[in-house]
C-alpha cells in the first residue's frame, strides 16, 4: 500500500491544460476487464469534482548527486473553467490543495500556472502554512523567459537593441518582470494587457526611464513591425494575427494556460518559454504517470517548479516569489545563479513538435 | 397556451419533488434500519446505545419527509425492495451479518451519509421554500454522523494500515458500485421501483438541478472523506475512476 509521503522537500501545485493529458492519464488508471473505458465526456464529468489531492512523487537530482523528494499535487481544476466565471471555485480548489501541500509537511510548494494567483493577490496568509513555505516560482519562470528570448535571438542573428519587442500581459507578474529586463536593452517595447490603467502607467514608466514604448490593449494594433514576441497572458489569445509579423519574427508562449497554437505562429520561430531543464534528472514515480508531464525534450520541467526544486536543494525555506510586480533584475540572476550551482538551465529551445537547431 | 405550458411545468414540478421525496423516505428508512441492525453487530454498549439513537434520528428523518409530503399533498412511493435501496440493503447485511462493525460502519456512516449529505445539500439549495428547508436541516444533521465517523476510522487505519485499506477497497467495491450505478447517466440496472413513472434523472432540470453536479458533489466528498481518514488519495482516484458511470 502507498502510504502519503511525509516529510518531504518539495510539492508542485498545478493544473492541467487540456483535456487529451487528462483521459490519457483516466485511461491508464482504469483497471483492465471493466466495461468500456470513459468516454471524455464522462471524464469531463466528473474530474472537477474532485478533491486536490498529490498524484505522483518526483525524485529530482542535481549535477552533484544530492536528490531531493517532493510530490506533484493535482488541483482538479478543469481546463475549460479557468475564466473568471468559475475564480471562486478555483480559489477553494487551490487553498485546498495548498493544506495538501501543508498535510504532507512538505519544506516548499510551488503554485504553478493560474494557483499562483492566491499568492500574487498579496494574501499573506499563503506565503506560509504550519512548515510550509510558498512561491508563485515566477522569478525562475521569468529569468528562463529572457534567457531563451536572448538565446533566440543569437541564434537568428538578432541584435537585441534594433528590435522591438512586444510583451503580451505585460502588466502580469511575469509579463512586468520580463518588461523590466528589457527595458533599455531593445529599440522600442510594446505592451499589451487587458487593464488600460495600469498599461499605460507602464508605458510612462518606461517613457520616464528613456525606453521608447507604446502599449494598446488590441494586440492586432501591435504586431507589425514586432521582432520579438513574448506572450505570458493567462488565456488563449483568441483574435491575435500573426499574419502580419515579420519573416524573422520570434515567438516565446509562456503562457499557461498556453496563449497560442504553433498554427498561428505561420513561418515565424516559435518556442515554449519558461522552461528550464534540470541536467541531473529527474524520475516520477509511479512511472507510469509520466503522460501526466512531459514534454519533447528531455528532464524538462515548468520553471514555476523549478524554484521549489533550487529552493530545496539550497536548503532555503522562503516565500521567495509573492505578490504581484515585485520580481526585480536582481532577484532573478540570483536565482537563476543559484539554479545554475544546481545543474538547472534555460531548457532547449522546442515547441510542441520540435527542438530548434 | 401559456397558462397551459405553466401547469404542465408544474405537473412536471410536483412529480419531481414527489420523487425526490421518495427517494428521501426510503433511504431514511434503509439507514434505519441499518443502524438498527448495526446495534445488534456491537458489543459496546455505549456504542450499541448510540447505534439506536442514530436508528431513531434516521427514523425521525424519514418521519419529517413523509409529514411535509403529506403537508404539500405529495403521495411519495416508499418501496425499501426498489432496486437499487435493496441492493444496498443487502451489503449492509453481509457485514452485520458478520459482525462487522468496522465494515457497517463504512457503508452507513461514510458511503451513504457522503451521498446523502451532499444530495440534500444540492436539493435544499435548490428549492426554496420549506421542503428545501427541511433538506438542508437534515443534510447538517447527517453530516454529524460522518465526523462521528472519521476519528473512530482514523484509529482503525493506524492500527492496520494495509488491513484496513483493504477492507474499504472491499467495501467500496460492494457498495458503491451500487450507488454509482444508481446515479449514473442512465439506469443501469433498470427502473429503480421508487421514482414513479420514468427515472426523475431526466426531470431534474425542472428543479435547476442536474445529475451531474449531484453526483460530482456527492462523489467529491466521499473522496474528501477518505482523505481525512488518511486514505491515500491517489489510490481512492483511481477506486472512483472505476465505478461505472
Amino acid at each position: 500500500m502507498d502510504h502519503q509521503p511525509s516529510g518531504l522537500d518539495f510539492a508542485l501545485i498545478g493544473h492541467q491544460e487540456c483535456w487529451e493529458k487528462i483521459s490519457d492519464y483516466v485511461r491508464m488508471l482504469r483497471l483492465a476487464g471493466l466495461n468500456h473505458s470513459p468516454d471524455e465526456e464522462t471524464i469531463r464529468d466528473i474530474f472537477p469534482y474532485i478533491p486536490p489531492r498529490p498524484l505522483f512523487e518526483i525524485i529530482a537530482k542535481d549535477i552533484h548527486e544530492a536528490t531531493v523528494r517532493g510530490i506533484y499535487i493535482e488541483t482538479f481544476i478543469s481546463p475549460d473553467e479557468l475564466d473568471a466565471a468559475h475564480l471562486f471555485r478555483n480559489l477553494n480548489k487551490v487553498q485546498e490543495a495548498c493544506r495538501v501541500a501543508s498535510a504532507c509537511r512538505a519544506k516548499i510548494a510551488a503554485l504553478g500556472g493560474f494557483t499562483s494567483i492566491v499568492l500574487e493577490s498579496g494574501n499573506q496568509s499563503f506565503e506560509k502554512m504550519d512548515d510550509t513555505w510558498f512561491t508563485t516560482g515566477n522569478t525562475l519562470t521569468a529569468s528562463f523567459i529572457v534567457e531563451a528570448v536572448e538565446m533566440a535571438c543569437d541564434r537568428r542573428n538578432l541584435n537585441l537593441k534594433d528590435t522591438n519587442l512586444l510583451v503580451v500581459g505585460s502588466t502580469g507578474d511575469i509579463g512586468s518582470a520580463c518588461v523590466r529586463y528589457f527595458s533599455n536593452k531593445v529599440h522600442q517595447i510594446r505592451l499589451c494587457a487587458r487593464k488600460e490603467t495600469p498599461l499605460i502607467s507602464q508605458a510612462m514608466e518606461l517613457e520616464q526611464s528613456h525606453q521608447a514604448a507604446v502599449c494598446s490593449r488590441d494586440i492586432n494594433e501591435l504586431i507589425p513591425g514586432t521582432d520579438i514576441v513574448i506572450s505570458v497572458a493567462s488565456s488563449m489569445l483568441e483574435n491575435a494575427d500573426f499574419d502580419f509579423l515579420p519573416d524573422h519574427a520570434i515567438i516565446c508562449d509562456a503562457g499557461y494556460p498556453k496563449n497560442m497554437g504553433i498554427s498561428s505562429a505561420g513561418s515565424r520561430e516559435f518556442f515554449l518559454g519558461g522552461l528550464g531543464s534540470l541536467s541531473g534528472g529527474y524520475d516520477i514515480i509511479p512511472g507510469k504517470t509520466k503522460s501526466l508531464y512531459g514534454f519533447p525534450a528531455p528532464n524538462v520541467i515548468h520553471g514555476c517548479l523549478l524554484e521549489a526544486i533550487v529552493l530545496s536543494f539550497a536548503n532555503r525555506g522562503s516565500a521567495f516569489s509573492k505578490g504581484k510586480g515585485n520580481i526585480t533584475t536582481r532577484d532573478m540572476g540570483c536565482i537563476s545563479t543559484l539554479a545554475r550551482q544546481h545543474g538547472i538551465t534555460v531548457a532547449p529551445l522546442f515547441n510542441n513538435f520540435r527542438c530548434w537547431n | 397556451m401559456q397558462i397551459e405550458s405553466i401547469s404542465q411545468e408544474r405537473i412536471a414540478y410536483d412529480a419531481l419533488i414527489s420523487d425526490i421525496l421518495s427517494q428521501a423516505i426510503v433511504g431514511e428508512i434503509i439507514g434505519m434500519s441499518n443502524f438498527a441492525s448495526l446495534a445488534e453487530s456491537i458489543d459496546d454498549v455505549h456504542e450499541k446505545m448510540e447505534a439506536v439513537e442514530h436508528a431513531d434520528c434516521e427514523r425521525r428523518h424519514a418521519l419529517a419527509f413523509m409529514s411535509i409530503a403529506e403537508k404539500k399533498h405529495y403521495h411519495p412511493v416508499v418501496n425499501i425492495q426498489g432496486t437499487y435501496w435493496k441492493k444496498i440493503r443487502a451489503c449492509f447485511l453481509k457485514y452485520s451479518r458478520n459482525r462487522d462493525f468496522i465494515g457497517c460502519l463504512i457503508i452507513q456512516e461514510v458511503m451513504l451519509e457522503c451521498f446523502a449529505v451532499s444530495m440534500y445539500q444540492d436539493v435544499g439549495n435548490a428549492l426554496k421554500d420549506d421542503i428545501g428547508a427541511l433538506f438542508l436541516s437534515i443534510s447538517r444533521e447527517e453530516r454529524e454522523h460522518i465526523e462521528h465517523s472519521i476519528e473512530l476510522l482514523q484509529a482503525e487505519l493506524n492500527m492496520d494500515p494495509l488491513g484496513f485499506y483493504l477492507k474499504v477497497e472491499q467495501i467500496h467495491q460492494d457498495c458503491m458500485t451500487i450507488l454509482a450505478e444508481w446515479t449514473a447517466k442512465t439506469d443501469l440496472s433498470g427502473h429503480c421501483g421508487v421514482c414513479k413513472g420514468a427515472c426523475m434523472k431526466g426531470s431534474l432540470h425542472h428543479a435547476n438541478l442536474n445529475l451531474k453536479t449531484m453526483r460530482g458533489n456527492a462523489l467529491g466528498l466521499y473522496m474528501k472523506t477518505l482523505d481525512r481518514i488518511g486514505l491515500p488519495g491517489q489510490k481512492t482516484l483511481q477506486w472512483i475512476i472505476n465505478l461505472p458511470a
